[in-house]
C-alpha cells in the first residue's frame, strides 16, 4: 500500500460570531475575513510539510477548492508547480485542478504536463467532479457537470498523449481546433489518472476506464458500494480484473506518540467537518441537478421523510457536520491514535471494504499547529507506512 | 388538423400530449376564441390556476410545458433557448390559425420576445414580467439570480404577498416536488449562462411587428417596473401596464387585473 499526504489549506481565523451568523462559509464569505498575512504564514508552513513528506519519503497530494475557509487552494496548478520544483524524491498527486469549472482543458493539460516535466515523471493526474458551492464560485453550470467531466478528461487525455501535431476537437461542451501542447509529458503516454466519486454510475465510468478509484470520507458502506459498481462495471465490459492498486481511500489520519496524543490532536481535524462545510442551501440542497428529481421529496422538505435511505452527497454532508469523534472513527473517516492503533484502525477499514492500495491523509486541518503537523508527519512516515508499503496488490472479486 | 393538435376532448384540467418535432410536450389547453400560445415561466402551469379560467373566457389557450419541465419529455440534447425558440416556431407552424396571439411568463416572455423577432405569424403579443434582456451597466445584475440567491431571499422578491402565494415545500404533494426539481433543473440548462438573457435580443426587439403589451407586477424585486419600462420602451409601439399588489407572478396574485388587463389589449 502506498500514502499520500495532504493539507487542503483551511482558513479557520474568522471570528466564530461571523460564522454563526453566516449562512454560508463557502462561496459567499467575504474575502475582507481573509488576512493575507495569515494566509501566507499558512502556505509557508503547509509548504515545509509537504517537504518533509518529501524527506520521509511519504507521498504528497494537493486538491482544489474555491472561495471559502475549507480551502485557500483555489489554484490547484500553483501549488502542483512549487511541489514539482521543492520536493525531489516523492510522487505528487493532483486531485486536482477542477476540470468541470475551467473552461479550457488544453489548458489544464498544459499545467499538467509542465508539472510532469518539472517534477521528472512524478506526477500522477486525479479528476475531481466538483459541485456544490464550487458551481457558483465558478459560474459553472450545475447540469451536465458530469458530462463536462468526462469530455474534459478525454480532452485532456488526448491532448498529454498525442505528439503528432495539431489535432481538432470539436466535442459537445468543449472546441479547440488546433491541439498541440508543448512540452509532452514526461511520463508516456500520460501520467496515471486518478478519479475521486462515490456514486455509482461515476463508478461504474471510472471502474470501465481502469482509472484508480478514490472514495473520500464515505465510510465502510459507501466504499464497499462505489469499489463494488467499480469492478462489476470493469467485469460487464469483459475487462480484466484489476487490483487493490486500483482503489484509494482519503480520511483523516494523525498519529501520536500515545493513543491519548493522537486522539486529542486528531480530533481536531474534524473542525473540517463540524465548521467548513456549512453550505447556504442555494449551493446544497437546492443546487439545480445535484439530486435525481424523484428525490426532491426527501431533499426539499426542512425534514426529510421517514424510510429515506439513499444519502445523496448533500445529505452525506449534512452528516459529517455533526459527528463525533467516536463516530469518525467507527465510520472509517478518522485514524488516529498511537502508530499501532492507527495501523490497526486502516487494516480494519481495509478489510471491511475490500481492500485498497492507496491511503490518503488529511494530515492537517482546522487549527492544528504546524508543530503537531510536522510531528504526525514524522510518526506516520516512520511508525505506520513500512507496515503499510508490506500490503501487496491483490486481486480482488 | 395538422399532426398532434387534437381537439379538446379530455377534461379541462387533464394536461393532453403534443408533438412537435419529435419532442413529447404536455399541453394545458382551456377556453375557446382566438388562439392563444401561453409560453410559462420558471415554473409550468399548473391545469387549476385561476388566470387560465378567466383568460378561457376570452381565447383558446395552448399552455405546452417546456421540454424538462412538467412531464414534458427533453431530448439529450436539447438544451438551449435556441432549441425552444425553434421549437415554439415550429408549434406556431403546426397550428390551422393563420395569426396567433403569444404570451410570455417570465422565463416564457424570453421566449415569447425571440418568437416575436423570428416570425410574422403573431397578430398580438404579451409579455408578463419576461426575461431575456441584458439593460444596466456590466456590473449591475438586472435579474435576481435565483440559482445563486437564498430560498428566502427568491422568495420574498418574488412574490408580493409570499405567505399567501409561495409554495410551502414542507406542504405540497411528492409529486409537486418532483415537477418542481425537474423545472429547477430544466431551468438552469436553459438559463444557467448568460444569466436568463440573450446579449444579442435587444438588437432585434425593434424588429417586432405585432402590437405589444407588456405586464409588469408592480412589486416585482426579481426583475423591477424600471427594467420592464426599457424593455418595454425597445420594442415598437409597446404598451407597458403596470398592476399593483403583485410580484413576478401577476397572473397568480393579481389574476383577475391580469386577465382583464390582457383581455382588453386582445380585444383592441
Amino acid at each position: 500500500m502506498d500514502a499520500w499526504w495532504q493539507c487542503e489549506v483551511p482558513y479557520p481565523y474568522v471570528p466564530q460570531e461571523i460564522l454563526d451568523a453566516t449562512d454560508s462559509v463557502r462561496a459567499s464569505l467575504p474575502s475582507k475575513y481573509c488576512d493575507p498575512k495569515i494566509a501566507a504564514d499558512l502556505f509557508e508552513q503547509v509548504i515545509d510539510e509537504f517537504l518533509l513528506c518529501d524527506d520521509l519519503g511519504l507521498n504528497v497530494l494537493a486538491i482544489e477548492h474555491h472561495a471559502g475557509i475549507n480551502s485557500l487552494l483555489a489554484s490547484n496548478p500553483m501549488l502542483l508547480g512549487i511541489l514539482a520544483r521543492q520536493t525531489r524524491q516523492v510522487r505528487i498527486l493532483t486531485l486536482g485542478t477542477l476540470i468541470s469549472l475551467r473552461q479550457d482543458p488544453v489548458r489544464v493539460a498544459e499545467e499538467y504536463a509542465t508539472a510532469d516535466v518539472i517534477s521528472r515523471g512524478r506526477l500522477e493526474i486525479g479528476f475531481v467532479k466538483s459541485g456544490g458551492s464550487e458551481m457558483a464560485s465558478a459560474n459553472a453550470n450545475p447540469i451536465n457537470n458530469v458530462e463536462r467531466y468526462w469530455e474534459a478528461i478525454d480532452l485532456i487525455t488526448k491532448a498529454l498523449s498525442h505528439h503528432d501535431g495539431p489535432f481538432s476537437w470539436e466535442g459537445k461542451h468543449y472546441t479547440h481546433r488546433h491541439v498541440n501542447i508543448w512540452p509532452r509529458p514526461w511520463q508516456q503516454p500520460h501520467p496515471r489518472m486518478w478519479s475521486a466519486t462515490g456514486d455509482p454510475d461515476t463508478a461504474a465510468e471510472v471502474g470501465r476506464r481502469g482509472l484508480v478509484h478514490v472514495l473520500v470520507l464515505r465510510g465502510p458502506e459507501g466504499t464497499r458500494r462505489a469499489y463494488a459498481a467499480h469492478r462489476k462495471a470493469r467485469a460487464e465490459a469483459g475487462l480484466p480484473k484489476v487490483t487493490t492498486d486500483n482503489f484509494a481511500y482519503a480520511a483523516f489520519v494523525y498519529v501520536g506518540d500515545t493513543d491519548e496524543e493522537g486522539l486529542r490532536v486528531g480530533s481536531k481535524l474534524l473542525w473540517f467537518l463540524h465548521t467548513s462545510l456549512k453550505s447556504a442551501p442555494q449551493y446544497s440542497r437546492f443546487l439545480p441537478g445535484s439530486i435525481e428529481p424523484h428525490l426532491a421529496p426527501q431533499v426539499y422538505r426542512s425534514a426529510p421523510r421517514p424510510g429515506a435511505t439513499i444519502l445523496s452527497a448533500n445529505q452525506n454532508a449534512a452528516r459529517l457536520t455533526s459527528i463525533s469523534v467516536e463516530g469518525a472513527q467507527a465510520q472509517g473517516i478518522l485514524f488516529a491514535g498511537n502508530p499501532d492503533t492507527v495501523y490497526r484502525q486502516i487494516m480494519e477499514f481495509y478489510d471491511q471494504v475490500g481492500g485498497f492500495g492507496h491511503l490518503t491523509l488529511i494530515g492537517r486541518s482546522g487549527y492544528m499547529t504546524h508543530a503537531e503537523s510536522e510531528k504526525g508527519i514524522r510518526l506516520f512516515a516512520n511508525e505506520v507506512l513500512p507496515r503499510l508499503r508490506a500490503i501487496k496488490p491483490v486481486t480482488v472479486d | 388538423m395538422p399532426d398532434g393538435v387534437s381537439s379538446n376532448a379530455v377534461s379541462p384540467l387533464t394536461a393532453e400530449r403534443l408533438s412537435i418535432a419529435g419532442v413529447d410536450l404536455e399541453v394545458v389547453r382551456r377556453g375557446a376564441g382566438r388562439p392563444v400560445l401561453l409560453l410559462h415561466g420558471l415554473q409550468n402551469i399548473q391545469p387549476d390556476a385561476r388566470f387560465l379560467d378567466l383568460l378561457g373566457g376570452h381565447a383558446e389557450i395552448i399552455a405546452p410545458s417546456h421540454p424538462g419541465f412538467g412531464s414534458s419529455s427533453r431530448p439529450a440534447d436539447f438544451e438551449t433557448v435556441y432549441d425552444l425558440v425553434h421549437l415554439y416556431l415550429a408549434l406556431l407552424d403546426s397550428l390551422p390559425h393563420e395569426k396567433v396571439t403569444v404570451i410570455g411568463l417570465s422565463f416564457g416572455g424570453w421566449l415569447a420576445a425571440e418568437i416575436a423577432a423570428n416570425s410574422r405569424r403573431l397578430d398580438r403579443l404579451v409579455l408578463v414580467d419576461p426575461l431575456g434582456i441584458k439593460v444596466s451597466d456590466r456590473e449591475t445584475p438586472d435579474i435576481l439570480d435565483v440559482f445563486n440567491t437564498s430560498p428566502a431571499e427568491v422568495r420574498r422578491r418574488m412574490w408580493h404577498d409570499p405567505a399567501r402565494w409561495a409554495p410551502d415545500y414542507d406542504a405540497i404533494s411528492d409529486e409537486d416536488l418532483v415537477v418542481r426539481a425537474r423545472n429547477w433543473e430544466a431551468l438552469c440548462l436553459y438559463g444557467w449562462h448568460p444569466y436568463m438573457y440573450n446579449p444579442q435580443l435587444k438588437r432585434w426587439l425593434g424588429t417586432i411587428k405585432a402590437p405589444t403589451l407588456v405586464v409588469w407586477g408592480a412589486s416585482d424585486g426579481l426583475v423591477t417596473p424600471a427594467y420592464g419600462r426599457a424593455y418595454a420602451d425597445l420594442i415598437p409601439g409597446a404598451r407597458f401596464e403596470l398592476i399593483a399588489g403583485a410580484g413576478h407572478h401577476p397572473e397568480i396574485e393579481q389574476a383577475e387585473t391580469f386577465a382583464e388587463t390582457v383581455a382588453r389589449f386582445l380585444a383592441r
